[in-house]
């Protein structure tokens, strides 16, 4: 009903709803008890700031400070926008971000290695690897492991490194 | 690098003339909104303040094929919802609002030297009522209800300004009004 009140209906919808208003009493009353309520907000009076609150605004805005990386991306946004349509301006704001994430995103993440990689059937060392995962406390812990591919350097090698077999 | 520094200032210049028109432009509406929000002046120059300063921080990012004011309403309902869940549960209070006691409402007496016609007081009174009904609705339903009756805005700017969809607009203002028309329902001669 309310939005029969805001005529944010189709106009089907619209023509449908005035009928039944017109014949059922319980919906005009609804009706016309929404339209006075809606009508007592919007004729809420205008309240004004002090006079110089604009003023206070822009001296707040004095001091504001955007960190760097903020007014990068907002130069970015900007002049990407006024040269490109919305999509293709959003396309490349995303490519920007991503690939300042991928750059940001290269730190070696460091995994502890053991010493010896169990009785692994190559019987690899962990130098030798670029990951490794934790040595099992037992070797059944791994018994329904998948095979993971490891990498050798020395070798320039990949093995498959099955720890289910023991 | 120095390029770089000079074009980021210069950039930074021409926005911040910008935003000072900007700020002249809608100070007034978006205090107006705030104070039916928040229902108190210090408050009201809280938030107005804070969601213009919000708006300058990621003004690269506004569209400017877009209308500010739906812009800066966005940021303002979560600078609104933000400080309400920040703020501890103690109510201020504006001298213009009636005041709940045992025995209903009664409202604060202060001289007024600047004393108008009988009209005016009615409608200074009933103004205090419905502001006092919207304060105690759930604050979604009442940024909605402030957005849709005295903004205007339709039912698709408001769902743009609340980052929600059109159906729950509608929801949230059908019971927003029905909580208002219950509330206001003995003050109903009064509202035409």
């Amino acid at each position: 009903m309310s939005a029969f009140v805001d005529g944010e209906l189709t106009g089907t919808e619209m023509l449908a709803i005035r009928r039944h208003i017109g014949e059922c009493p319980d919906c005009r009353e609804e009706y016309e008890s929404l339209r006075m309520t809606k009508h007592a907000v919007a004729m809420l009076r205008t309240v004004a700031p002090r006079e110089d609150f604009a003023a206070s605004i822009l001296r707040n805005l004095d001091v504001v400070s955007i960190p760097p990386y903020q007014r990068f991306i907002n130069v970015i946004c900007k002049y990407a926008a006024r040269k490109l349509s919305p999509v293709a301006a959003a396309l490349a704001v995303s490519g920007l971000v991503l690939a300042i994430l991928a750059a940001g995103g290269q730190d070696r993440v460091l995994v502890q290695k053991p010493d010896v990689v169990a009785t692994a059937p190559f019987g690899m060392r962990a130098h030798d690897v670029s990951f490794m995962p934790t040595v099992p406390e037992t070797p059944m812990m791994y018994s329904n492991t998948r095979p993971l591919v490891v990498a050798d350097h020395a070798a320039a090698n990949l093995y498959l490194a099955d720890f289910s077999v023991r | 690098m120095e390029f770089a520094d000079t074009v980021a200032e210069v950039a930074r210049n021409e926005d911040r003339r910008e935003f000072d028109q900007l700020v002249e432009r809608y100070h007034k509406q978006a205090y107006n909104i705030a104070y039916r929000m928040a229902g108190n002046h210090a408050d009201a120059e809280d938030l107005t303040q804070e969601a213009f300063i919000r708006a300058f921080r990621f003004f690269g990012q506004y569209r400017r094929e877009l209308p500010f004011d739906s812009w800066l309403y966005k940021i303002m309902s979560n600078v609104f919802i933000d400080r309400l869940r920040r703020r501890p549960k103690v109510k201020i209070r504006s001298i213009d609002q009636p005041v709940t006691t045992d025995e209903g409402e009664a409202q604060f007496e202060i001289a007024d030297p600047s004393d108008g016609p009988e009209d005016i007081v009615l409608s200074q009174e009933m103004d205090s009522r419905v502001q006092a009904a919207l304060e105690n609705l759930p604050e979604a339903f009442r940024i909605t209800v402030i957005y849709a009756d005295i903004e205007g805005l339709s039912y698709e700017e408001i769902a743009e300004a609340t980052k929600t969809n059109i159906g729950t607009v509608r929801s949230r203002l059908h019971r927003g009004r029905r909580l208002l028309r219950d509330r206001l329902k003995k003050f109903e001669h009064q509202l035409l």
